[in-house]
């Protein structure tokens, strides 16, 4: 009966050899490594983007501005599909559940929208996350990191642009 | 050895230990139950709306609207006009939307006009869609759908005659148009358990009669006749609107609060959800605070108590020292005896907590709407609780360093 149990410093090996392996794992799938990208590489390389916006529609009188995006606003960098990224950005939630947001677009900048139209589409990011993510508070900045879904736009519109199926969520550090 | 010691010194002195006991765990309980209900109200806000991208009202703030529209809480500043609703359903982005007519109420329940779309969109909880528990949807011009709450308070079954009335709280009846109870919303924990769901004709049809605020004496236009009518609502209150692609939300968002043709506000329901955050988690820390507050004030108390028990027992830690107690071992003692007593506070604490919950969560739920979860303790809670017992083993650091220099000296002269 006594023999069926290790000893005890056998005991202690195998806690440490799995804890050690258990520690271990996480920070290898961690060096498989995300790219950090800027908002800037989301537009594709050589994409004239000094005039995305187009006139649209000014109303002087009601002082309203319906604006347009041009193409060039809807240009995706292709070349970044399936990369595992991490890039920050501020959460305009869209799912909300008691534990937190599941669903949201990643922006550049938030509290800008009223008198400047909203970031161009290919500036946005649509993040999909399995855990819940706490968020708090609109101007709290975070990191994404996950595999990017670069669709191109020229196709419908439904579903496409930049898309990422978060992997993990962190609060960044200013 | 020690254990039993400190177990027995507690017990002899059982009356003043249970008040500090006691005084801690009503500290707890106040400070978990001031916790649990903020997260509890936080949760059930969160889980009212989801499903929807868009809110579109009048132009007025954005937690108001989402507050009178899904909440109902407070009132529309003013209505959204046919035309305008139209002109949104119309535009490419739209993938489904839904018109909510508010104003009138039954009894203490408000009444909401709206389509069939929505028991077909209006999602809660993480995608659950609305479940009609018993009978059927809208059908007939005078059918109403009503939640479970209305059906319980009131004692309301399918079938049932229900009248409304004029405005949110009413002597003004529309008794010569009578609804009929057509199926009751299977619980949800929502605000569309207080709500009767009738048609938005209906709205436009119980009306009819009414010019410039009042009843127009003596005029009732039979009911035949009002089935014949053009129904069409002039206006509506707001709308639940989802897009085809999310990606859309911010150019529909913007061109509707650009609209021209009226002022209109498009919200996104989570961040106006989170902006009603940021307006209560002041009070939420204001409570907290002062939650806290209690605790440390039981604590302060529980090391009065132990201030004062040592002059009591000075010939008691004396006769330990004379027996070979060092006073390290006395330091112990009286340490462990405080996180004893606040162990017993915390488990009591939690224990009065639960016993409030049950008491408490039918009354919350009808009064508030706000629906408890009676649970296993969380992470949180147990860190609380951990965080009080080293509190108070701390606290009572500072009489045990005075029992620890006293202890031999001062008992063991004799003092007149």
């Amino acid at each position: 009966m006594r023999h069926s149990f290790p000893s005890r410093r056998t005991f202690v090996g195998l806690l440490s050899a799995s804890l050690l392996s258990g520690g271990l794992l996480p920070a290898r799938s961690v060096a498989a490594s995300y790219r950090v990208i800027t908002w800037q590489d989301l537009i594709p390389k050589g994409v004239p983007y000094g005039e995305i916006v187009g006139p649209g529609k000014i109303d002087a009188v009601n002082d309203t501005w319906v604006p347009e995006f041009d193409a060039n606003a809807k240009k995706v960098n292709t070349a970044l599909d399936g990369t595992r990224v991490k890039m920050p950005g501020y959460i305009i939630p869209f799912d909300v559940g008691a534990k937190g947001v599941t669903s949201f677009m990643l922006v550049p900048y938030v509290g800008a929208c009223v008198h400047t139209p909203p970031p161009p589409p290919n500036q946005l990011v649509f993040v999909t996350t399995e855990t819940p993510w706490p968020s708090e508070s609109m101007w709290d900045p975070v990191w994404v990191s996950g595999r990017l879904s670069a669709k191109s736009m020229s196709t419908q519109i439904a579903d496409v642009g930049y898309q990422i199926a978060a992997e993990r969520i962190e609060v960044y550090e200013w | 050895m020690i254990l039993r010691l400190a177990l027995g010194s507690l017990m002899a002195r059982a009356l003043t230990v249970g008040m500090t006991v006691l005084a801690i765990a009503l500290s707890v309980a106040l400070f978990l139950g001031v916790e649990k209900v903020r997260t509890g109200a936080r949760a059930s806000f969160a889980d009212t709306i989801s499903g929807t991208d868009l809110i579109v009202g009048a132009r007025s703030g954005p937690v108001q609207l989402l507050l009178y529209s899904v909440f109902r809480i407070g009132n529309a500043t003013n209505n959204v006009s046919w035309e305008s609703y139209r002109d949104i359903a119309n535009r490419p982005e739209v993938k489904w939307i839904v018109p909510i007519s508010l104003g009138d109420s039954h009894r203490q329940f408000r009444v909401m006009g709206t389509t069939p779309a929505f028991f077909e969109h209006y999602r809660y909880r993480g995608g659950r869609a609305l479940e009609i528990g018993a009978g059927h949807g809208l059908d007939d011009l005078y059918d109403a759908v009503i939640g479970a709450e209305v059906a319980e308070t009131l004692g309301y079954a399918v079938g049932d005659p229900i009248v409304v009335s004029h405005g949110l709280a009413s002597f003004t009846d529309h008794d010569d148009q009578p609804f009929r109870v057509a199926g009751i919303v299977a619980r949800t924990g929502t605000p569309v358990d207080r709500t009767v769901i009738v048609s938005l004709e209906a709205i436009e049809a119980i009306h009819v009669d009414w010019r410039s605020g009042a009843q127009i004496p003596g005029q009732t236009t039979p009911v035949e006749r009002i089935r014949q009518m053009d129904l069409t609502p002039s206006a509506v209150t707001a709308a639940l609107v989802g897009v085809e692609s999310r990606m859309q939300i911010f150019g529909l968002q913007r061109w509707i609060n650009e609209y021209r043709e009226e002022p209109l506000l498009a919200i996104l329901p989570g961040v106006a959800l989170q902006e009603l955050w940021q307006i209560v988690g002041v009070a939420e820390t204001a409570l907290t605070a002062v939650s806290a507050m209690v605790v440390v004030t039981a604590l302060l108390g529980m090391m009065a108590m132990i201030f004062s028990s040592l002059n009591e027992r000075r010939r008691e830690m004396a006769i330990w020292r004379a027996m070979g107690a060092r006073p390290a071992t006395i330091l112990g003692l009286l340490v462990l005896e405080a996180a004893l007593m606040a162990a017993a506070g915390a488990v009591l604490g939690l224990g009065l907590l639960y016993a409030g919950l049950v008491v408490a969560q039918p009354l919350l739920d009808s009064a508030f709407g706000l629906w408890l979860p009676i649970g296993p303790p969380t992470g949180r809670e147990a860190a609380v609780l951990a965080g009080v017992i080293v509190a108070a083993a701390l606290a009572s650091l500072l009489p045990a360093l005075r029992a620890y220099r006293l202890s031999l000296a001062d008992g063991m002269m004799v003092r007149i």
